[in-house]
Formats: C-alpha cells, sequence, structure tokens
C-alpha cells in the first residue's frame, strides 16, 4: 500500500472534492424544476412525431447538436471563463445573448425559471462569494438568469474546467430530457439510458468544439422545434411546464 | 436622433460593394425618405406612397443579377420620431455559387426613433447551391416604436433540378434590439455540407422558412391567437406563434414560396391594423 504524501492528498481531496460539487450540482434532485421542461417536445409527443425510441433518439440527438451546443454549450463555456475573470459585464451580455435566441416564450421562460432557482438554491446551500453582482442583476430584473449562464458562472467560481461544465450541462440535460421522454412516452430504463450513453461521444465532441467557439458563434438551427415549443403553448393537455 | 451616414470602406471595389444610407424624417405631415449617400450597384429610385397617405414605400432595388462571390450590400435606415415608412424589395435575393472560399455578405440596419413605424417585407433570400452566405439584418427600437418584420430564407432554388439544400454555408441572423439591448435574435449558422443537409430534417422537410417579428408597446391581449387562426390556414404550411412582452414571433415553414407569402400576408393582415393603424393590402411593386 503506497502512502500518499500530503500535498498529493491535498491535491486528490480538491479534485474529488470539484466532482462532488459538480455530481451535486448537475444531479436531477437539484431543486432547479429542470425535470418538468420538455423544451416542446411535449407537443411532439402529443401529436407522435416522436413516438418511441428511435424517433426520439433522433429528435433528441438535433436538439443537442443544433440547439443545446451551439447557444447554451457555448454560453457555459463562456460564462465559466468570465466568472474566472470576474468579468460581471460578461455575464450581463451573454445573459442577454441565451434570452434572444429562445423565440418561445415557454422555451425562454423554461431557461429563466430554471436558472434563477439554481441561482438561489447555489447561495442557500453553498453560500459562497463571487456572484453577487449577477445575482443583483436578476433580482432587480435587469437580466433574466438564464440557467446555461448561471450554471457556467458556479462553475467557473469554484474551479471546474469550462470542459467539464459543458460536458456535465450537455450530458445533465440530455439525461434529463431522456427522463421526461421515458414518463411520456413507451421507453423502458434500459432503452432510456441507451440513448444517453449514445449520446455520450457526441457530448464529448460538441464541448470540445464550444469551449473553443465565441459569443458571436451561439445560434440554434431547430426550426421545427421552436415551432413545437410555440405550439405548446395552446396544448389542451399538458405534463410540463415547457 | 442625430442621422450618422454609414462610410465605404476605402478598400472596396466599385460595382462588389452595394451601400445606401436613407434618413426619414417628417416634412408636412408626411414621411419623406432621403438617401444621404449611396454606392452603386445599389440605386435611388425614389419612392411612392402606395396608400395615398402619410407613408412612403420604398423598394430596396437589389441586385437584380444576385450576389456573386465576394459581393456584399450594405443598407441602413434612420428612421425619424413619428415618421411611417415601408421598405421591401424589387425580387429576391440571390447567392450565387462560391467556388473560390469567399462569401456574399447582405448587410441591413434600421433605426427606429420614438413612435416611428417601421414594416419591412423584403423578399426571399435564396441560397444556391455551392453558396456561402452571411446575412445580418438588425432593427434597433425605442419601447415606442413600432414594427412588422420578416425574414425568409429558401431551401434553394428548388424547381430547379432539385437544387435543395445543396449550398456551402450560411451564416443569417435576424435580430431585434430593443433600447440598445437584444430582444430577439433569429440565428443559424450551418458549415458543413452535412449540417446544411440536416437542416432539411429541422425544416421538418418544408423548403422555406420565414421568421416575423412584430412590435408595437400597445399590442391588444390574445392578437398572437388572431395570427396563429389568420395565418395557420394556408395549405401545406406550419405556423407557430409566441408573444414575448410587446413583441409577436411567427415562425412559418412552408413547402412553396407563394404559400409562405400568403402566410406572411395573413400574419401582416391580422396585426397591420393594432401596429400601423390600417387594412394590409397587397404592395404593388410594378
Amino acid at each position: 500500500m503506497t502512502i500518499l504524501s500530503s500535498p498529493r492528498r491535498n491535491l486528490d481531496a480538491q479534485a474529488q472534492e470539484r466532482t462532488l460539487f459538480l455530481l451535486q450540482l448537475a444531479n436531477s434532485s437539484f431543486p432547479t424544476g429542470a425535470f418538468n421542461h420538455s423544451y416542446g417536445f411535449e407537443s411532439w409527443f402529443s401529436d407522435g412525431t416522436v413516438h418511441d425510441a428511435r424517433s426520439f433518439e433522433v429528435a433528441c440527438r438535433d436538439w443537442l447538436v443544433y440547439c443545446l451546443a451551439r447557444s447554451e454549450g457555448i454560453a457555459v463555456a463562456r460564462a465559466c471563463e468570465m466568472a474566472r475573470l470576474g468579468d460581471t459585464e460578461g455575464l450581463l451580455d451573454l445573459d442577454s445573448r441565451v434570452a434572444a435566441l429562445k423565440l418561445s416564450r415557454e422555451s425562454r421562460e423554461a431557461s429563466s425559471m430554471t436558472g434563477q432557482a439554481l441561482l438561489n438554491a447555489y447561495l442557500d446551500i453553498f453560500g459562497r462569494p463571487g456572484l453577487e453582482h449577477y445575482a443583483a442583476a436578476v433580482r432587480d430584473g435587469s437580466v433574466e438568469g438564464h440557467h446555461s449562464v448561471i450554471f457556467g458562472a458556479i462553475c467557473g467560481g469554484n474551479d471546474i474546467t469550462c470542459t467539464d461544465a459543458v460536458l456535465t450541462f450537455l450530458q445533465a440535460a440530455v439525461s434529463g430530457l431522456a427522463g421526461v421522454a421515458s414518463r411520456l412516452i413507451p421507453l423502458g430504463q434500459v432503452e432510456t439510458q441507451r440513448i444517453i450513453t449514445h449520446a455520450g461521444l457526441p457530448i464529448q465532441e460538441l464541448s470540445r468544439t464550444a469551449v473553443d467557439s465565441d459569443v458571436d458563434e451561439m445560434n440554434t438551427a431547430t426550426v421545427s422545434l421552436e415551432m413545437a415549443s410555440m405550439q405548446h403553448e395552446t396544448l389542451q393537455t399538458r405534463l410540463c411546464i415547457s | 436622433m442625430i442621422h450618422t451616414n454609414i462610410y465605404p470602406d476605402p478598400d472596396w471595389i466599385v460595382g462588389k460593394q452595394a451601400l445606401m444610407n436613407v434618413r426619414a424624417h417628417l416634412a408636412d405631415g408626411k414621411t419623406i425618405i432621403q438617401p444621404s449617400s449611396w454606392r452603386i450597384p445599389f440605386q435611388w429610385q425614389g419612392y411612392h406612397y402606395q396608400n395615398q397617405d402619410d407613408q412612403p414605400y420604398m423598394l430596396i432595388v437589389n441586385s437584380g443579377g444576385g450576389y456573386v462571390e465576394g459581393d456584399g450590400s450594405y443598407f441602413f435606415g434612420n428612421l425619424e420620431k413619428d415618421t411611417r415608412t415601408l421598405f421591401t424589395t424589387t425580387a429576391s435575393g440571390k447567392f450565387h455559387k462560391c467556388l473560390n472560399g469567399l462569401e456574399s455578405t447582405e448587410v441591413v440596419e434600421f433605426t427606429v426613433a420614438e413612435n416611428a413605424l417601421l414594416e419591412y417585407m423584403p423578399d426571399e433570400a435564396i441560397p444556391f447551391a455551392h453558396s456561402r452566405s452571411r446575412r445580418s439584418i438588425r432593427i434597433n427600437l425605442q419601447k415606442t416604436s413600432r414594427l412588422f418584420a420578416t425574414d425568409m430564407v429558401s431551401a434553394g432554388r428548388v424547381h430547379y433540378g432539385r437544387e435543395i439544400f445543396k449550398f456551402n454555408s450560411l451564416r443569417s441572423s435576424f435580430e431585434v434590439m430593443l433600447e440598445g439591448k437584444r430582444f430577439a435574435q433569429d440565428k443559424v449558422i450551418v458549415k458543413t455540407p452535412q449540417e446544411v443537409a440536416d437542416l432539411e430534417r429541422l425544416w421538418n422537410g418544408a423548403r422555406h422558412s420565414v421568421v416575423v417579428f412584430a412590435y408595437a408597446p400597445d399590442l391588444p391581449q390574445g392578437i398572437e391567437e388572431h395570427v396563429r387562426l389568420m395565418a395557420g390556414n394556408v395549405s401545406e404550411t406550419v405556423v407557430g406563434v409566441s408573444r414575448i412582452g410587446g413583441l409577436v414571433i411567427v415562425r412559418i415553414l412552408s413547402n412553396e414560396t407563394w404559400q409562405a407569402h400568403e402566410a406572411i400576408f395573413k400574419c401582416w393582415k391580422a396585426l397591420r391594423p393594432s401596429i400601423a393603424g390600417k387594412e394590409a393590402r397587397p404592395i404593388s411593386k410594378c
């Protein structure tokens, strides 16, 4: 048995602490309410566009690649970096960019609702400094407090690498949506986990791209999903908030 | 509002980069549009009052032959307080093939002052096979401004050898700023043949995608439902409508050009009385 020297033990302990922190932050039990949002998918479940494991996997992959990673993935990476640099103005600008790209009211509200819940829970539970100005701007309504920006800023303020922050954010989002799908369409637990596993490689590649991308690269191409989100506003029976 | 001209880059090649600055202001109760500078291929051809009232309609003379590799067009409009204007184009914006890796650029920017009305309804942008286009449309509003603006992008020359999603790249942004803050932005970037091809699935098989931004500080409650009902009954067309504060956002996906135009017109019909205080009527272009 090797006895670690004290500095090494400290480094390992710090790394483990960061891992535990990230796992807790991204866990579905962390009180953000994200598990109540389908981001427009409920309309597709309702009209049969997405009805089984195969159709869900294709739609979920499109959402990941053409919406989530290229808008919020980049936002997480840039927020992480800005928080490290103490760039509050940058965070506020980033928040408005994330908001503007969400053309469906429910998607925009879902993102700010979960973001604000994340911020409040983080401040309540951990009570760590660093986000006071941003939190004040959210409170006074100057910015909406979007989930990706707050998640990235919290990670940056806690020495999480930007790559790990994006990786975790994307994985948690896909996992959360798969969980919603498994409640609304015939999707077994094993199938659900298989879909999440298949998303692993793209998530790794997309995280690297997001970390290397400038805010001007943020965009979304999932036109028909956004329309589904708009149609969700008038859906007769709804189990999800968005 | 101080009118400021945007000047040409000294490195621009004459004939490759079009520039026009216009200013709208009130004179004797009517809105007048003045060109403060322009550079060919943009040409000043005046405007007309289609409804015989105070609101001029201006046809932006977009390059009839389209954008070839490296071409750029830059149009800037400063619309002063209380003015009412409508801008459209003479024809669709055609983006030709770019085989040497350069892009074609279209930039449009309007600044709309207090109580001013802008109606901006250009024809569609058509990215041809192997084109590389970069488009940016930005509209700067004040809280009391009024807006009806559209942006339509087609999949290509869809009835020409099934030239559908065959362009090389597209970077397109349609953005509304409110009092200097970002309010809404439809932005898409596709850089590879695979990403371009995937648009067909992301558009659910449609050939034309439209975004409508309509803003007024006093839009009636529930008008979005009226828009949904009006625009939603065009054949082979799907419509999504949402509202964020004073902004109504409409997304339209259609199979045919005429169907997209019809859906846009129906949106305008539903919204124009509340935005411009008058009925929508077809725009005469010749």
